[in-house]
């Protein structure tokens, strides 16, 4: 898994299009992205355990999971290496 | 042709919505055995997806039946009992009662004059249509981007509430805490809809799980995937989630003839805006005429 996997997902999740192109680590996401609700914070998190194949505790989400693009691909690696 | 109509249920008033074959859509060559049945012969029945999933669907789903009209086959939609425009609450709601919706849908059909009545499931509704398929046969069942796992899908819908607390606007929820207080209070508010206990319950054991002597002739499973023109990340297309590559292989070592089809697109069912299943439906269209093709045309 890269951090281009978590952009890809982030695009297809929340319909970013070319948009996603720029997101780099940095990138902030909760609060910055308008599309991001909690609707779509469900979608994101549905698809990375549909995508990498993990199950993830909803007890592990917080706010800060979702500060940036990074903060993200941290917690999805760590899953993946739990 | 598109209609409306409420049908008396087992529980209450449901409603039916879908679109008519239309007359003279396909000739039914005389020699076939199944001549007689008139021109609405071939249904497909819908096992809708729950909760905020319908509503995300319906335009799509109109437009399949507006489609598979234009091929001689007619698309039947039930709002299960206490949801969309059906009778009743859903905290009424009971797994059970929800199959007994399709199986009422199902004879509908078949009074109506349906020759062959196919099932398609959307999503969480396929959890639906695998439980009904255990005291029937059916010819085919076409899977839309199915959960596999009722207990992943009850996860996800707890998540829907969870989600809002990331958003500034939660009281500090856990999920152990959602589920304790499901337990205490028998039913649970989650994005404005009132999941009983017990329909909570049934939902998450439901699974895709072994065929157990399911009779079907054969399986199509739809895979939506977002876009390829706009993923430069993307250098070949992923192949299948895995739960549902095992899922899919658990049912093809017990002979069920299941075929993958992945198709572009969005998800529509989840989407913030409306948006459409142009290209699953003209897959599902086509794959339908095709069996349609072999059928009439006989052995």
């Amino acid at each position: 898994m890269n951090i281009q996997e978590i952009r890809q997902l982030l695009r297809d999740a929340l319909q970013l299009g070319e948009r996603a192109n720029a997101f780099v680590a940095a990138t902030p996401l909760l609060g910055s992205i308008p599309e991001l609700d909690s609707m779509a914070v469900v979608t994101v998190i549905t698809m990375i355990e549909e995508r990498f194949g993990i199950v993830v505790d909803d007890d592990e989400i917080s706010a800060e999971t979702f500060e940036t693009v990074g903060t993200l691909y941290d917690f999805v690696n760590a899953k993946l290496g739990a | 042709m598109l209609f409306a109509q409420f049908v008396d249920g087992p529980a209450g008033r449901l409603l039916f919505v879908g679109h008519r074959p239309e007359p003279g859509a396909t000739q039914r060559p005389r020699a076939s055995g199944r001549a007689g049945k008139g021109p609405h012969a071939h249904w497909v029945l819908v096992a809708p997806p729950l909760a905020e999933e319908l509503n995300k669907s319906r335009r799509t789903l109109s437009l399949l039946g507006r489609a598979l009209a234009k091929i001689g086959v007619g698309l039947l939609v039930v709002d299960l009992f206490g949801t969309g425009d059906s009778e009743g609450e859903l905290r009424a709601a009971t797994w059970q009662g929800w199959v007994e919706d399709l199986a009422c849908a199902h004879r509908w059909l078949l009074a109506q004059g349906a020759g062959q009545v196919d099932l398609l499931a959307v999503r969480g509704g396929a959890l639906l249509a695998w439980d009904y398929l255990a005291r029937v046969a059916v010819d085919h069942l076409s899977l839309w981007q199915p959960v596999v796992s009722g207990r992943r899908l009850g996860a996800q819908l707890l998540r829907l509430r969870l989600a809002a607390n990331l958003m500034g606007r939660g009281e500090g929820e856990t999920s152990a805490g959602l589920r304790e207080r499901l337990r205490q209070e028998q039913w649970l508010e989650i994005a404005g809809y009132g999941f009983p206990a017990q329909l909570f319950a049934a939902l998450e054991e439901a699974e895709l799980g072994p065929l157990d002597g399911r009779r079907l002739g054969g399986l199509d499973w739809y895979q939506v995937e977002p876009d390829a023109q706009t993923n430069p990340d993307r250098e070949e297309a992923p192949a299948l989630p895995l739960p549902a590559r095992h899922t899919i292989g658990a049912w093809q070592d017990a002979g069920l003839a299941v075929e993958a089809v992945r198709v572009r697109g969005d998800a529509f069912w989840t989407t913030q805006e409306i948006c459409e299943g142009t290209a699953l439906i003209e897959a599902t269209v086509r794959r339908i005429a095709e069996r349609r093709g072999r059928t009439l045309a006989g052995p």
